[in-house]
């Protein structure tokens, strides 16, 4: 058995796995490709370019996307509550119109003692305990 | 291996490392990804635009990527669903049934210059391209990407034994057509 050579006997043409790696990757190619559709040169360059300028462009604008809907959402609240608090004021303010109306009736129709027995006794009391509060 | 992919999910959704990654994503992925969307859609322009969308929305939505599939499953599902909603969209636009605008795009290859099949292979896309949908996809991902039924089944959200039968009906049905 050691008089046999352990060196391998076979041998291959020249530059055969340069060859084989090229014929193999070129089968792949037209296995994967065999359906004849086929692309623009340098395409896959271009789209990577494409891609990733939308990529960067649909990002700013999504995020500019988010700041509008605030902002609407945002107007929306201030018109809505603009408008609650004109509503409001317009109640203060036929309210104090119902008021001064009342007050300038009674003045001009009445004399001091029946607007002083319109008051309630609680009210008339507690007034003048305010005003018999000793200065501090 | 597990590993590896999570720290570059996770490249992707850091808003520091986000873009690097992602352009990282599209040099591993166009390739693939446009031939699927391709051979889907038949047209360049078509497939062209397709693959933008599909990488913008993959752009717009990896933060929200759990990691339940492979980036990779995620992905083809993506430029899948894009693919089909492209096709529904066309085709309801100009009035016409899915299956019926596929086989006008594949009636219209042979004009055009981005296609340089044989007629034998022209003769089969245009086969092909009177398949239902499910069977049409299925019969590409399968006879040209030479897709697994384990890899399709995740990619489809669909048991191996429904596609076993798209794949064979629609082998069958490509057989006849071409013995007639």
């Amino acid at each position: 058995m050691t008089d046999f050579n352990t060196k391998n006997p076979f041998k291959i043409p020249e530059n055969y796995f340069k060859n084989l790696e090229d014929s193999l990757l070129k089968n792949a190619k037209s296995i994967s490709y065999s359906h004849g559709f086929t692309i623009p040169k340098d395409y896959f360059n271009t789209l990577e370019e494409d891609i990733l300028h939308k990529a960067v462009k649909s990002n700013s604008f999504s995020r500019r996307k988010i700041a509008l809907g605030i902002a609407t959402i945002a107007a929306t609240l201030a018109v809505l509550l603009n408008l609650s608090s004109i509503e409001n004021s317009e109640t203060i303010i036929e309210d104090q119109a119902f008021n001064d109306y009342i007050e300038s009736y009674y003045l001009d129709n009445s004399d001091g003692y029946e607007i002083i027995s319109m008051l309630e006794e609680i009210d008339m009391g507690q007034d003048f305990e305010d005003y018999n509060k000793k200065p501090k | 291996m597990e590993t590896q992919q999570s720290l570059f999910i996770s490249s992707l959704q850091e808003p520091e490392t986000k873009e690097k990654a992602f352009k990282r994503l599209v040099q591993e992925y166009k390739e693939r990804l446009y031939w699927h969307i391709r051979k889907l859609v038949l047209d360049h322009d078509d497939a062209n635009d397709v693959v933008q969308n599909t990488f913008i929305k993959i752009h717009l939505n990896i933060d929200k990527f759990k990691g339940d599939s492979s980036l990779y499953t995620w992905m083809y599902r993506i430029a899948t669903n894009e693919s089909i909603n492209f096709i529904n969209s066309k085709s309801s636009k100009m009035g016409l049934q899915n299956q019926e605008w596929i086989e006008a795009k594949a009636n219209g290859l042979k004009a055009d210059s981005y296609f340089d099949g044989d007629e034998a292979a022209l003769i089969l896309q245009k086969i092909i391209a009177k398949l239902p949908e499910k069977q049409r996809i299925v019969f590409n991902m399968k006879y040209f990407d030479g897709q697994t039924y384990e890899s399709m089944a995740k990619i489809l959200d669909t048991s191996i034994g429904a596609l076993k039968a798209s794949y064979h009906h629609a082998v069958k049905k490509i057989k006849s057509q071409l013995n007639d």
